[in-house]
């Protein structure tokens, strides 16, 4: 600890800490982003003042409306049941009217709201009989289409009344084809696909009692010979058109179809139409180079006329990775002089959203992918002045000390120059004062990139300080199932570059790949594929001698390492190398050990088991393996020590069952990882999902909700030795004996529906730790841990017998408003929670991530080694001047006096 | 998604006595067990039979055990396994003769406090709320004094605990309603007892007394001085 209280430079000021923020502190330390997701589809719509704005209806269940000259959101709608989805949107002059299936009760509703105030019109619900599927619906002029599509191929229509929900017919549409089709509709057209056998059937709108299909086989309208069609799309804004995304020569192609009256009018070669007219604006996507490696593809716009008169042509070439075009919207208006007016609002594969002038200057651009990040993780940038870690004893043999002396030197002379060299580019020199410092330099390691790898196929590094992307991949092929993200190397190691590798399966070839990046740059180390496919894939603990902590990656009997480099430190240290593997047919779990054959290859032997008969793992939740615990034990009131009981290996697994009544139970156990030992098991009847766990220390805490009282609950477990402690230098779960004393009490908590559980983590685990809990509603919790002691002392309980600092036992956990650390920036839809430590012990940073994304830093013990942030500089340094002053003065005339004395 | 697995490094320290304590519940299910134990002395290469546990009843603990004796060989085998700081690893068929469904089960178990307790171990049946046998740990039976490997007796000597699963933490709420409730009743009443001290009660009336007081005893003092 000695060598890290040189760090706190500032000194700590406990006594005046405001628990809440004041106003103006609001987005000083924290930034949100508010998204609305990857649009499906989207209209653009005028206000009666002229204004336009962009309608959609997106993949994260949300309608919303966008500025379409900014971007920026003006109202926000979220689906709040995770089974409802939002099949179509319309927009009328006014309302913005939409259709939602709820999946398990099987009913439609029919909403409507205000197209400006976003205020809600109509709601009305559609029951329709139990066990029906809606797979598509949509709106025509007064009726709504809900649409089954049978495996046989054929589609029952319900056709429903928008205003009372009442049935008005049922149609059955036959196709013959033997598989289910593809569906959509174009305004007065149903158009559906069969993949198999390259068909389109038709039929005009509404649909009739009497109506049936019209069959053309595709290459009757002229598709490419040897074309693989994959989707039908609609072409939004559009009076009759459709198009069929197909395949040919491992490139995605589409083709345009046109509907007259009902009828199919030939093909065309990403087209558009333009609301207000009936131009349709062609996109055609060129790449940079022939493979399309690059991604930036450039566009060309044409404006057409009568699909064949050139009206305007403009091109654009985008800046930076964005995939392929997907799909756009315009808008188009024509001015006296017959110029043309539009604006073309692009999505491309990434996710993200670009709108276009006719010029073919960018107006915005929003990045939706970030609604659906799947791994995150924050990494350290090792700018601050004390982040060079030790290099352990797993270096000693390797460097001798006079190497590291010199490297330790080179690092810090590295620091100062850089340190230099931003005061001598500094314009400014007014921002060293007020607090506005440059980027680069960050001493108390605060700043942190954030490592965001989305399900579009999108990798970001954002800024922890607003928000800002610093840098983006674009890799369309991830798949978000089975995809691992690691840190392999920190930038804590001067001279090396940090190093995050993603392992994922790619969504055309099915291999699994992986993918290594410089978390800080973006820059694409290495990208290849893996030999085998991937049933786990583990980040240990120990690094080599490039300080890298390798993958090791297991398939079914193949144990294989990443990097293949670092083979040798993981054959070093096999000895001590156990993994749990759960096995995906019977459910159990296997420890196993890490051996190496004669032949030198790797593989695991299995050593113990923990049968799961008739239930499923849900969680696994092992300890951080960067956690440090600081304090052994905990001083009782009697001032006698009760012992933790910290065993580094311990996982804690909660799987669920069905009993007999047909009601989900969870049992939960707390398993040692090495030996298999089971130190606690216990079961929970009639209880439900989201489970969620947090492990951390000698303690556990899980949530899951209550079906019998209907609430959500909290259990909280925490181990002790007792009062003796047998070792206090090491611990060896194969030696250990003891059998801990499992404190347990369980909560009710107020906010029914828990969307992320995570622990505080600081640097040294000095700091008391906070839970962080987020709720559906998009609020965030900061709950110290001692409300969740298993240890509080009944209401009864003396106050001399009382712990100090636990409070009594209240079943409810009391919540107040000053425990949301997001105040009024509700998060949206939260999905995970992620924090990170910094160079200050004091702080946590935090990152919420859902729908909107939520950044902040907490100190949960009070920030007792930082100064207030009104801490006034110039008061103290004018005092501390004028008493120095004030001194040598003083000594003088003194000086002066005692010589006069002397004189004297 | 729950392919989650776990680099765990273990570090092996001096062996201390082991605390081991029985069983605390009673099962409330009766149920039997048939183990067949095979245990490795070459850290899982091969697998030799062990011999037969027999578990009649959860309930009454009773138990009964057919031990395989130990060859000399297969001792030191078992002192070597300890100097190379590998791992006992034990395979046991558990099959429950009423229902006559079988599983297999593995542990794992540091030779040398087997050696220290002079094969001398315990069985630990963990089951689930409806009496299936999860897992098994085996865990050395403490034994006072250290053994020598030419005192050893000749076959493993085992015991058979139980472990059943608890029902999981409710939150309690009655004492908490029954606390408030009586506070109601008591407040009803009249009947709430001010059992702070007199200081404590009486603070407001003391302090400006004695600062009075000790305000008129300064004031005279100070005029003197001044003369």
């Amino acid at each position: 600890m000695a060598s890290k209280a040189g760090r706190f430079r500032v000194m700590a000021s406990l006594t005046t800490c405001a628990g809440a923020l004041f106003e103006d502190q609001v987005f000083k330390f924290d930034w949100s982003r508010s998204l609305v997701g990857v649009p499906l589809a989207g209209q653009f719509w005028d206000t009666p003042r002229g204004q336009s704005n962009f309608i959609l209806r997106t993949k994260n269940r949300v309608l919303a409306s966008l500025d379409s000259d900014s971007g920026k959101i003006l109202w926000r709608h979220v689906l709040d049941d995770d089974a409802d989805e939002l099949l179509d949107l319309r927009t009328t002059p006014k309302l913005v009217q939409a259709v939602s299936w709820h999946r398990e009760s099987a009913f439609l509703t029919f909403r409507a709201w205000h197209p400006t105030t976003a205020a809600l019109k109509q709601e009305t619900t559609a029951p329709l009989p139990p066990g029906t599927r809606v797979d598509l619906a949509f709106i025509h002029e007064d009726e709504v289409n809900a649409l089954t599509l049978a495996d046989s191929g054929s589609v029952t229509v319900q056709v429903l009344n928008w205003r009372h929900g009442s049935p008005v017919r049922t149609v059955t549409l036959t196709s013959g084809s033997g598989q289910p089709l593809r569906c959509i509709r174009t305004p007065d057209v149903l158009v559906c696909l069969s993949v198999s056998s390259a068909m389109l059937y038709y039929t005009p709108l509404p649909i009739s009692p009497k109506a049936a299909f019209t069959a053309v086989a595709l290459d009757k309208i002229g598709l490419p010979v040897g074309a693989r069609p994959l989707a039908l799309q609609t072409v939004p804004g559009s009076s009759g058109l459709a198009q069929i995304a197909y395949q040919r020569q491992d490139r995605e192609e589409s083709w345009l179809l046109k509907f007259d009256q009902g009828k199919l009018k030939g093909g065309l070669s990403l087209i558009t139409g333009c609301e207000h007219t009936s131009d349709i604006l062609r996109l055609e996507q060129a790449c940079a180079n022939a493979e399309c490696s690059t991604f930036k593809p450039s566009v060309k716009v044409t404006k057409l006329r009568d699909f064949t008169q050139n009206v305007h042509e403009m091109s654009f070439q985008f800046s930076q990775d964005v995939g392929r075009l997907v799909q756009a919207w315009g808008a188009c208006e024509e001015d006296e002089r017959g110029s043309a007016i539009f604006q073309l609002v692009l999505l491309t594969s990434d996710g993200s959203l670009t709108s276009l002038t006719p010029l073919g200057n960018q107006m915005w651009t929003r990045e939706e992918a970030l609604a659906s990040i799947d791994k995150v993780e924050l990494v350290a940038t090792g700018l601050d002045s004390g982040s060079m870690e030790d290099e352990g004893p797993f270096q000693n043999e390797a460097t001798d000390l006079v190497q590291q002396f010199a490297k330790r030197i080179r690092h810090h002379l590295a620091l100062i120059q850089s340190t230099i060299s931003h005061f001598l580019e500094l314009n400014d020199w007014r921002n060293v004062f007020s607090g506005n410092q440059d980027k680069q330099l960050d001493d108390f390691g605060i700043r942190k990139v954030i490592l965001a790898v989305c399900d579009e196929g999108k990798i970001f590094g954002l800024d922890n300080k607003n928000g800002e992307v610093l840098w983006n991949v674009v890799y369309p092929n991830v798949v978000g199932e089975k995809s691992y993200l690691f840190i392999q190397r920190t930038a804590m190691h001067f001279g090396t570059e940090p190093m995050a590798s993603l392992i994922f399966r790619n969504r055309y070839s099915q291999k699994f790949q992986l993918l290594t990046l410089d978390p800080l740059s973006g820059a694409i180390l290495s990208w290849e594929d893996l030999k085998h496919p991937v049933d786990q894939a583990v980040l240990l603990h120990q690094h080599d001698d490039k300080f890298i902590r390798p993958v090791l990656v297991i398939s079914k009997n193949q144990v294989d390492v990443v990097p293949s480099s670092a083979k040798a430190s993981v054959i070093k240290y096999a000895e001590k190398t156990f993994i749990a593997t759960k096995d995906p047919q019977t459910n159990d779990i296997q420890g196993q050990k890490l051996l190496v054959n004669p032949n030198g290859f790797l593989v695991l032997r299995p050593i113990w088991s923990l049968a799961n008969p008739g239930t499923e793992v849900r969680k696994f939740v092992g300890k951080s393996t960067e956690e440090d615990v600081h304090s052994q034990g905990r001083v009782m009131a009697d001032r006698s020590v009760l012992f933790k009981y910290v065993n580094p290996n311990l996982a804690l697994i909660i799987s669920e069952g069905t009993d007999a009544a047909g009601k989900l139970f969870i049992n939960v156990y707390l398993v040692d990882m090495v030996t298999g030992r089971l130190i606690f098991s216990a079961n929970h009847k009639r209880v439900t999902g989201p489970y969620h766990v947090v492990h951390s220390e000698n303690w556990a805490v899980y949530t899951y909700y209550n079906e019998k009282s209907r609430r959500a609950e909290l259990t909280s477990l925490e181990l002790f030795e007792g009062n003796e402690q047998t070792n206090a230098t090491v611990f060896s779960s194969v030696s250990d004996v003891i059998s801990p004393l499992v404190e347990r009490q369980a909560f009710i908590l107020g906010p029914s529906h828990i969307s992320a559980l995570r622990d505080t983590r600081t640097e040294k685990g000095i700091t008391t730790k906070h839970i962080l809990m987020a709720t559906k509603t998009g609020l965030v919790y900061d709950i110290p841990r001692q409300f969740l002691d298993p240890r509080r002392p009944n209401m009864n309980t003396p106050p001399e017998m009382r712990e100090p600092g636990i409070p009594p036992y209240i079943p409810e956990l009391q919540l107040p408003q000053e425990m949301i650390i997001n105040y009024n920036q509700t998060v949206g839809v939260p999905r995970g929670i992620i924090t990170a430590p910094t160079g200050l012990e004091s702080t946590s940073v935090v990152f919420v991530y859902g729908l909107d994304l939520y950044c902040t830093r907490v100190a949960p013990s009070k920030g007792f080694d930082l100064l207030k942030d009104d801490f006034d500089y110039y008061v103290i340094a004018s005092v501390l001047l004028a008493l120095i002053m004030a001194s040598f003065i003083t000594k003088r005339l003194s000086q002066r006096k005692a010589l006069k004395q002397a004189w004297k | 998604m729950l392919l989650i697995m776990w680099p765990v490094f273990l570090f092996l320290s001096i062996l201390t006595p082991p605390i081991w304590a029985d069983f605390e519940d009673t099962p409330s299910t009766d149920g039997q067990f048939n183990l067949e134990v095979e245990h490795s002395l070459d850290a899982g290469q091969s697998f030799q039979d062990r011999g037969l546990l027999t578990v009649h009843s959860i309930r009454s603990k009773s138990f009964s055990s057919d031990p395989t004796d130990l060859t000399s060989e297969q001792k030191a085998q078992l002192k070597t396994l300890c100097d190379q700081g590998d791992l006992y690893l034990l395979r046991i068929k558990a099959t429950n003769p009423a229902t006559s469904q079988s599983s297999l089960h593995r542990s794992v178990a540091d030779p040398c406090l087997m050696i220290a307790n002079a094969f001398q171990d315990t069985f630990t049946l963990h089951l689930d709320w409806k009496s299936q046998l999860v897992s098994l740990s085996v865990m050395p039976t403490p034994t006072p004094g250290q053994a020598s490997l030419g005192s050893l007796r000749d076959h493993f000597q085992t015991k058979v605990a139980v472990q059943l699963m608890e029902a999981g933490p409710q939150p309690d709420t009655s004492a908490f309603i029954q606390k408030v409730e009586q506070e109601k009743l008591a407040q009803q009443r009249g009947e709430t007892k001010d059992n702070r001290s007199f200081l404590a009660k009486y603070w407001m009336y003391i302090v400006p007394v004695v600062l009075m007081l000790a305000m008129s005893s300064a004031n005279p003092e100070g005029q003197g001085g001044g003369r």
